[in-house]
């Protein structure tokens, strides 16, 4: 089931009462029951996977903690790997797979065929996937300890609010958390309360209004002039950003009725100054993954330049990767990845424009970085690499032959809106900004959030974006 | 417990508040502009207030084909037959029963409806159909309509929360459906479901009948779409019809229910007699089960040849210009004891006439114009990018029960021409397209800027037949514009004139 659907709805106050009238010792029971429903509404043969995925991590931790010999504990390390990522690889890379595999077989004559799989990626399992395997790796790595508890594994591995889009929680933060028993906050109901009307705004009016115009330039680019184009796009890192942030935000508001706090994923990343300062406020829980799993292990920063500059390059690929089975998504991570070396070097070494202090250069930094960004998001959004590359042939050709392109001005009002409160929000969770302010002002903000969300959410089918993932 | 509940009731009963005063403003600043958005509800709001009858259809409705010579709709040939009867007519794709009777709650009592024709699609009683991923928005047009405060539909729009699924659910659906609705077992057709009978179409390298590349394809898409024997119990369809005959009758409304035709000739050829037999005896259930109820059933399931469907490769009910005409008249004809004083047999109509003010559906591509006009406001201006004019088309089943002798056009025009550049033209036109024709030109000079006529008469061939047409327009080959006006043309059931087909042109004021 997803957030901004009637179910839910009536779902989460479900759990939530129920969780609080059980005694603590039974509640992991509801929590992964209530898991394994939300997961399974979409589809109740994923929920094979995910059971596979939860019992070969478990044992596979236990079996590394449990074995002296580094050999060993490795063995179990690569089963439990080859196993995780081998069933990413079938149900979302494989199709990638074939196609490079069958061109390159072609560029040398051979008439090389692989068998069509014809799979349904999993909700989430790219989510789930890569938390799983950082708890492994952790074990692996003596950072932390096996869990004993099967249970409370597998609501590490489920736990609703953040299974099928993330943020994409570390077993010592989230576990502990689940195990503690919690006892209804004012503070926490009020707060998750601001949170889920705050990521339901910004999901269902501000992402789910966009979207139908930004479907429009994309499925005809060549029809509309540069600044119809340039809209076009503007629009659509407002869609993404209101469609994942709404959708974490939601997922902490959710968590935090049970007294669970997830990690913050966005921090107003759109008023970044650099790329670098962007990926630290974008999908936090993603980068910070990269970061301790990929980018430290090759090395990090203290390696030479040239080392340093292939290390990122290849994170930036691999996260590129990681969102999608395509040509425009590795393209869309290597410019990301191309854009921090070019930055670092130019931006930091001459020192041309500072990051930290809000003034002109810090405003012409957002600037270029929002530039930059929309333009890349032209990989992500395009279907194959041949559109994204008529995007940009339409934005250079100038043409109009479509009707004008005029956004409703509720819509406007509405984006306006979330841009205005997304710069008030600059360093700060919607919720913790609004307890300080007074009551009427408060008052207004959640009136005008539930007037949005009940009168003007987009009707059209707009899945969560990152659901594909 | 106690302090968080004190804390939180009354936060509660707050927010009720405020959801209270948004529904009274959504309601009173948005909702007529939400519902204006939905075409459906939009195009039934207009014409509920000046409509005697309205013809409630789906596709089949508009559906053409673009060599059509009169490409407009059902609802509209029907309104040919009754001149000054007010019809409006609401159609969309994917249309069916549980939507019109959302629709039809929606007619205020003070409108002047007091006739409702609602198509009835043999097909619409599929799981197919029934569970078609269409039906989300369709669905999801309805949710404004639906009962309850106004701002909570809005928000259930916004949740997506009405009977909303993704193509594999509904696909799952009526897999399920072909599995388990039986089908009479009556030898030779010995199939228990329509999966079973899918599977031997699929196996067996003799069926379907017709050896063809989709052949196969079209007898399983038959079997999909009309395998199935109507369960007046379970069937949601027949539930919708009903509760339209029931409400119709409460509101103290005719009902005309529109058996559409379908291509039961197509399906006969491909799969022999089963699903033919099938089709007639569902169509007749319905036809007895409503005409027991009160309605008007016409059923029109054999009325259409195969030839006049226009989809060959997968069974629909979209008709070619014969086919909406004669499915046009079986309606007109069944409301005939309705709407005595207003009907008029298009078919025995022999007289046509187009003076650009009041409405001529006989004429097709008439394009008015006000700079000059011979009488009222609106003439027709010919110039290089109109070159024809209003054209009169006939067709041999539309006049073969007159039985005309004779055609005789005349029309007036005015403008700066040369005299040969103006004509009035009849043509008879066979199916090869080959053309007899008879043309009136201005065969001497004539004051420009005065109106003058021109008439011309042909004697119809007595080899006249069904694929032939008749066809009368202004051909005008000059640079400067004419204009156009008070066309006539009249279909002579004798031969009154002796004289050979005339030719004449005529100077006026």
């Amino acid at each position: 089931m997803t957030f901004n659907s009637l179910p839910f709805l009536i779902f989460l106050p479900i759990v939530v009462i129920t969780y609080y009238l059980l005694a603590p010792k039974w509640r992991w029971i509801m929590l992964l029951a209530a898991s394994y429903l939300f997961y399974m509404w979409w589809n109740p043969a994923y929920i094979i996977l995910i059971l596979f995925s939860t019992l070969i991590n478990f044992y596979s931790s236990h079996a590394i903690e449990r074995h002296a010999s580094k050999q060993q504990k490795k063995k179990y390390l690569y089963l439990c790997l080859i196993t995780n990522l081998g069933i990413l690889f079938i149900f979302k890379y494989y199709g990638l797979f074939t196609q490079a595999f069958m061109g390159i077989a072609d560029i040398f004559g051979v008439k090389a065929r692989l068998p069509f799989l014809n799979l349904l990626l999993p909700v989430g399992i790219s989510f789930y996937t890569f938390q799983t395997l950082s708890y492994t790796l952790n074990v692996y790595f003596g950072k932390q300890k096996a869990e004993k508890h099967l249970g409370y594994f597998a609501l590490f591995v489920t736990f609703f609010p953040q299974l099928v889009a993330g943020p994409i929680e570390r077993y010592d933060r989230l576990t502990p958390q689940l195990k503690t028993p919690h006892y209804p906050s004012y503070e926490n109901f009020s707060n998750g309360f601001r949170l889920i009307i705050f990521g339901l705004f910004i999901k269902m009016v501000i992402a789910d209004n966009l979207a139908p115009y930004v479907e429009e330039i994309y499925s005809q680019p060549a029809a509309y002039n540069t600044f119809h184009l340039m809209a076009g796009l503007g629009f659509y890192s407002f869609q993404i950003y209101a469609d994942f942030y709404g959708y974490s935000t939601i997922a902490l508001g959710s968590a935090l009725l049970i007294g669970v706090n997830l990690m913050d994923n966005f921090k107003t990343p759109y008023l970044s100054a650099s790329i670098r300062e962007f990926w630290r406020r974008w999908h936090i829980s993603l980068s910070t993954w990269f970061r301790d799993y990929v980018y430290i292990p090759l090395g990090g920063n203290r390696v030479k330049w040239s080392r340093w500059a292939l290390n990122i390059f290849i994170v930036y690929t691999l996260s590129g990767l990681w969102h999608g089975a395509n040509w425009t998504f590795l393209i869309w991570g290597s410019i990301f990845g191309l854009m921090f070396i070019i930055e670092r070097f130019f931006y930091e070494r001459f020192g041309i424009i500072s990051t930290q202090k809000w003034g002109i250069r810090r405003i012409f930094g957002v600037l270029i970085t929002f530039v930059i960004v929309t333009l890349a998001w032209i990989f992500f959004r395009s279907s194959s690499l041949s559109n994204a590359l008529s995007m940009f042939e339409a934005l250079w050709n100038n043409t109009v032959l479509a009707d004008p392109w005029r956004p409703d001005p509720f819509i406007m009002f509405w984006l306006g809106l979330f841009i205005i409160l997304d710069i008030l929000l600059f360093n700060n969770r919607f919720d913790q900004w609004c307890s300080k302010k007074p009551l009427w002002l408060r008052w207004t903000i959640y009136t005008l959030l539930i007037f949005g969300i009940t009168a003007f959410s987009g009707i059209d089918n707009q899945p969560f974006i990152y659901f594909q993932f | 417990m106690k302090p968080l509940a004190a804390k939180i009731l009354p936060r509660l009963f707050i927010l009720a508040i405020i959801a209270f005063l948004l529904n009274w403003i959504y309601t009173v600043e948005f909702y007529p502009r939400d519902l204006k958005k939905i075409d459906l509800l939009d195009s039934l709001q207009k014409v509920i207030p000046q409509s005697d009858v309205i013809y409630f259809g789906e596709s089949s409705n508009f559906s053409f084909i673009y060599e059509d010579y009169d490409q407009r709709r059902i609802s509209d040939f029907i309104t040919d037959y009754f001149p000054g009867l007010q019809m409006g007519t609401v159609n969309k794709g994917a249309l069916h029963a549980g939507i019109y009777l959302r629709l039809l709650q929606q007619i205020p009592p003070e409108a002047p409806v007091k006739t409702i024709i609602i198509t009835m699609n043999l097909r619409s009683f599929s799981a197919d159909w029934i569970y078609s991923k269409l039906e989300n928005v369709l669905q999801r047009d309805m949710v404004l309509i639906s009962d309850g405060p106004p701002l909570w539909n809005r928000f259930r729009l916004g949740l997506k929360a009405y009977d909303n699924k993704t193509s594999m659910q509904r696909s799952l659906q009526v897999k399920h459906a072909l599995k388990t609705q039986a089908l009479p077992v009556d030898p030779p057709c010995n199939f228990p479901n329509a999966a079973a009978w899918i599977e031997t179409i699929k196996k067996s390298p003799t069926y379907p009948l017709i050896e063809d590349s989709v052949a196969k394809a079209l007898a399983v898409s038959f079997v999909i779409n009309y395998g199935f024997q109507i369960d007046t119990m379970d069937n949601p369809r027949i539930h919708d019809f009903d509760d339209i005959v029931k409400y119709a009758h409460q509101r103290g409304w005719q009902v005309i229910l529109n058996i559409l035709p379908e291509n039961t000739q197509l399906s006969s050829a491909l799969l022999g007699p089963c699903l033919k037999k099938l089709m007639m005896s569902n169509a007749e259930l319905l036809t007895k089960r409503y005409e027991s109820q009160g309605a008007i059933v016409v059923n029109n399931l054999e009325l259409v040849d195969s030839s006049h469907f226009s989809d060959k490769k997968w069974p629909t009910e979209h008709y070619d210009e014969y086919g909406r005409k004669m499915v046009a008249r079986q309606i007109a004809l069944s409301m005939k004891n309705l709407y005595p004083n207003y009907f008029s047999d298009v078919f025995m109509k022999s007289n046509f006439t187009c003076d650009y003010e009041t409405p001529s559906p006989f004429f097709l591509t008439l394009r008015k114009d006000s700079t000059c006009s011979r009488s009222g406001k609106f003439a027709e201006r010919l110039d290089t990018n109109n070159a024809f004019g209003a054209r009169f088309v006939r067709h041999y089943y539309e006049v073969k029960t007159l039985n005309p002798q004779k055609i005789t056009a005349s029309g007036w025009f005015t403008g700066n021409y040369q005299p040969k550049d103006v004509k009035l033209i009849i043509s008879i036109e066979d199916d090869k397209k080959q053309s007899k024709l008879w043309t009136a030109s201005v065969s001497k000079d004539m004051e420009n800027g005065k109106w003058a006529s021109l008439q011309v008469s042909a004697t119809i061939p007595e080899n006249f037949g069904p694929n032939d047409v008749i066809k009368v327009y202004f051909w005008y080959t000059g640079k400067n514009s004419v204009w156009i006006d008070d066309v006539n043309i009249t279909l002579q059931t004798e031969n009154l004139n002796t004289e050979s087909d005339t030719i004449s042109s005529l100077i006026e004021n």
